[in-house]
């Protein structure tokens, strides 16, 4: 007994150094990003503010874009989503609606909303995908596409579009999103700007709850009732304003938004399109990009700004959460598996010696860290066990810090681009920052377990999330 | 392991204030925008009418400056905050632009802008800064990157020419966001001066392999200047180079192309000597029409097309048969108008074409000539066994929308048969 005694004191020791050693890595990064930020997206948006992006609408070098959105099964919102992408402005836009054999009625919807007409056109399969059920062009608006395919997920309706997509850029939108009217413009901003060929261009994607839409725009920007909804405007605002932005200025972008990115067609083409073997085939794609230039000795881009915005449904329910979130590390831990060879690669630069590692280990395998911390208390104290006198210090630290970095991002917002405009929005968004780690953190570590479980067993479904529609 | 303890709770401790010192900040700089936006707000609304009654003719200058100074805050930041009203938040093209430019040399607004590009335009290195104490201010000045770029894009909005030099200069600023200002100020000028330097710039790009300059601005900037400034790129044409010469071709051909937009006619007018150098022309007829780059001979196919010369339709049929595709590509999209309906035989062999984008670009040529050559695009469809052929025109025709009504009248030009055309199309599936 004393023996097995003297095994766990040791193990929780070694937990411990590991946490602390997690608490370092993680935190550290996390510091230096935000500091980065800080800078970068308060120049931005200072810069961004005055400017306004309306005179590459007069530019003839402003290349053209397709908008690519996929639908499954999103009768309730295809329409609105449709309608709002369409007022986007910018010279020679077309959008393609991918219909990814919807079982509702989302191709009839688009069908009667938009007048549209079948019709035969020739469908050249750059990259291979499902088969085509038939093509759809508007009657009145000439530069609406739709395509009707067979069930293929996300990445094959992609891929489908691109297939047909005839410009040197196209977009990636989920259809549960609602593009502001301008975004596209600021984010072909840094690709006109760079003097290197810029593969990637992505914006902000920032909570559609609780704001106000009218005719397919956002009107009124305020924060959703319920509190589940809240914390995840802090979660987006975290994530976005300076994991992305910082990530970014230092040149290790590894994750973009699928959900709204502007992407080089050719290159996309050329590094063989969207994959269909992981879920998250937004990251999937960065990857192979770095890889595929690094293989083909090509200098590419990859930007972020925070001035481009699309604003996204998100779960309303912990089900649709816990979903969305599986999928998430899911994605992560598949992606980072399949292009492990970058990890400490040095040919990679700061993605291979910085950014990968820290994916890796903070952002995927830190949820197993996390849970072995939170999990030694209880296990300690239920067999007899003293708890290391240092070991809550450390833990009221990682909390407390943690909360940091959420109110950062929240002042960082309120800074720059300050969207919530009111006082008692920015305080609740602080209130919530700070109750983010009593409750919320937990939950979504469950979920990202399960997401990490699911990878060990070779998963490979996409769990659907069902969205609410918009309010009016 | 108490020092742990002690550094946990230090460090705890110190997260808490900085927590405090963030929202502190935050709340602060609320405070400081909302009195800012109140006093600008106030400004505007009592200098606006002045104003728009200078922008309508209904006062005089004079005493509405008069006015305006009066409203404005005299003392040492009198333009930054002029600079505020006039510029900061609202479009400034809501005002009449000669107002607007008198009002910026008055208030010395314009000065103000030159001063902070001016404070920047040889900047020293960060080892020089630290080695000659008497350099690190200047080069500390360099990080303010915000007011430079706003300075050369406000000159730029202004359109005030004379600070062209000082913009030329800026194109060697430390930092590309008021590099790419710059390059947009000179493109908004277009000060007939500045040019060289431009095409200079896009010289240096290609054969400057750490240039740092964005080609798109530069080509944005320099389509911004009237054709006839296009004979100055003739150094760059006959460049050995060949990348300087696409650029240089490319950038004739967005100036022709933007030339057609401002005259916003459906036909394409012909170009006149005053508008393209009879020099210039002869080049594109010449030399770059049969140039060792395809990139060059493809952007020589919009400009010739826009030629009054005799030997135009003579190149464009050399260019509609060159070995590159995309060449064909370029020349078969110049020669869709009218006026080339002469090469509707030529156009025609391009429907057969082994790239389909030369296809597409082919049947679109024939349905733009006119009705013979919509007949001569019917017969084809309805006599030629290349499959693809038949898939590209039956494909267009349903990309303009023209299949549903319109076997009945392509069968009624062409003569044959309405059911001919329809089964044509039933055999293709569509």
């Amino acid at each position: 007994m004393a023996e097995w005694r003297i095994i766990a004191e040791q193990v929780l020791r070694v937990l411990n150094v590991v946490l602390a050693c997690y608490f370092i890595a993680g935190n550290g990064t996390y510091t230096v990003l935000i500091l980065v930020s800080l800078v970068s997206v308060w120049v931005h948006s200072q810069r961004v503010g005055g400017e306004g992006p309306h005179r590459l609408l007069e530019l003839s070098v402003t290349p053209p874009v397709t908008i690519i959105m996929p639908a499954f099964n999103e009768e309730d919102i295809i329409v609105q989503s449709v309608r709002s992408t369409l007022k986007a402005e910018y010279p020679g836009l077309e959008v393609l609606v991918v219909d990814d054999g919807s079982t509702d009625a989302t191709l009839e919807r688009l069908i009667a909303a938009f007048d549209l007409v079948r019709v035969d056109l020739i469908y050249r399969q750059l990259l291979p995908t499902q088969p085509i059920r038939g093509f759809y062009l508007g009657r009145r608006i000439t530069n609406l596409t739709v395509i009707s395919k067979r069930n293929g997920g996300k990445p094959d309706a992609l891929n489908s579009g691109l297939n047909l997509c005839r410009t040197p850029y196209f977009c990636t939108l989920d259809a549960d999103c609602i593009l502001e009217r301008d975004a596209l413009l600021r984010l072909m901003r840094p690709v006109l700007a760079s003097p290197v060929n810029t593969a990637v261009s992505s914006g902000v994607v920032r909570v559609l709850n609780g704001c106000g839409v009218e005719n397919g725009q956002v009107a009124r920007i305020g924060l959703p009732r319920s509190r589940l909804e809240r914390f995840q405007v802090v979660e987006y605002l975290r994530s976005f304003l300076f994991g992305r932005a910082g990530w970014n200025l230092v040149g290790g972008t590894l994750i973009v938004s699928g959900a709204f990115a502007l992407f080089h067609s050719l290159t996309v083409v050329e590094a063989g399109g969207f994959s269909t073997d992981t879920v998250t085939e937004d990251t999937e794609l960065i990857l192979r990009l770095r890889r595929w230039a690094r293989e083909q000795k090509r200098r590419l881009r990859m930007s972020f700004s925070s001035d481009p915005v699309c604003w996204v449904q998100c779960p309303s329910s912990v089900s649709m959460l816990a979903r969305q979130r599986r999928r998430w590390q899911m994605g992560l831990c598949q992606t980072l598996w399949k292009n492990s060879s970058m990890h400490f690669n040095r040919h990679y630069g700061v993605v291979g010696l910085l950014s990968f590692p820290f994916h890796t280990y903070i952002e995927a395998l830190g949820a197993a860290v996390e849970f072995a911390g939170y999990s030694a208390i209880p296990l300690a104290l239920l067999s007899g066990i003293a708890v290391p006198h240092f070991y809550l210090p450390i833990l009221v630290l990682g909390l407390t810090y943690s909360a940091f970095l959420s109110i950062g991002s929240v002042v960082l917002e309120d800074l720059t681009h300050r969207r919530y405009s009111s006082l008692k929005d920015f305080f609740t968004l602080l209130l919530y920052a700070l109750l983010e780690n009593f409750g919320y953190r937990q939950l979504i570590l469950c979920f990202r377990l399960q997401g990490y479980l699911k990878f060990h067993r070779g998963f490979r479904q996409w769990e659907k999330v069902v969205h609410d529609a918009p309010n009016p | 392991m108490p020092v742990v303890s002690e550094i946990a709770y230090t460090g705890t401790f110190c997260t808490l204030l900085a927590v405090g010192t963030l929202i502190a900040l935050a709340l602060v700089r609320r405070k400081q925008r909302a009195k800012r936006f109140r006093e600008v707000d106030e400004l505007r609304r009592l200098s606006f009418p002045i104003i728009s009654s200078l922008a309508a003719g209904t006062l005089d200058y004079e005493p509405a400056l008069q006015v305006l100074s009066e409203i404005f805050p005299s003392g040492p930041d009198r333009a930054q905050v002029v600079e505020r009203v006039l510029f900061g938040g609202v479009n400034p093209a809501s005002i009449s632009m000669p107002v607007l430019r008198r009002l910026a040399l008055d208030f010395g607004l314009v000065e103000l802008w030159e001063r902070r590009l001016l404070c920047c335009t040889n900047p020293v290195s960060w080892r020089q800064a630290v080695s000659h104490p008497e350099n690190t201010l200047g080069r500390i000045r360099t990080l303010r990157i915000l007011p430079r770029a706003q300075s050369a894009e406000r000159l730029g909005l202004i359109g005030h020419a004379p600070s062209w030099r000082l913009l030329v200069r800026a194109l060697e600023d430390p930092h590309p966001e008021v590099r790419s200002a710059a390059a947009f100020a000179l493109g908004a000028i277009a000060e007939p001066q500045s040019f060289p330097a431009l095409v200079d710039r896009l010289r240096d790009i290609v054969l400057t392999p750490s240039a740092v300059l964005s080609l798109r601005h530069i080509k944005a900037a320099l389509v911004c200047f009237p054709l006839r400034q296009a004979s100055e790129l003739v150094e760059s044409l006959k460049h050995s180079h060949p990348r300087v010469r696409y650029l240089a071709a490319d950038v004739v051909c967005e100036m022709v192309d933007r030339s057609r937009r401002e005259g916003g006619a459906e036909e394409l007018p012909l170009l006149n000597p005053e508008d393209l150098a009879p020099d210039l022309a002869d080049l594109f007829l010449t030399r770059l029409v049969s140039d060792d780059n395809p990139d060059v001979r493809a952007r020589t196919a919009p400009v010739i097309a826009r030629l009054d010369d005799p030997r135009a339709s003579l190149q464009l049929v050399t260019l509609l048969n060159d070995v590159r595709w995309f060449v064909r590509l370029h020349a078969v999209r110049a020669v869709a108008q009218p006026r080339f309906r002469t090469l509707a035989e030529h156009v025609t062999r391009r429907l057969t074409d082994v790239n389909w984008r030369v296809r597409e670009a082919a049947v679109r040529a024939l349905l733009s000539f006119g009705p013979a050559e919509v007949r001569r695009l019917v017969n084809h469809y309805l006599t030629t066994q290349d499959r693809y052929s038949l898939e590209q025109i039956a494909e267009e025709l349903e990309r303009l929308r023209l299949l549903p009504g319109q076997p009945g009248p392509y069968a009624h030009r062409s003569g044959w048969g309405k059911a001919q055309v329809t089964g044509r199309l039933i055999g293709l599936g569509s």
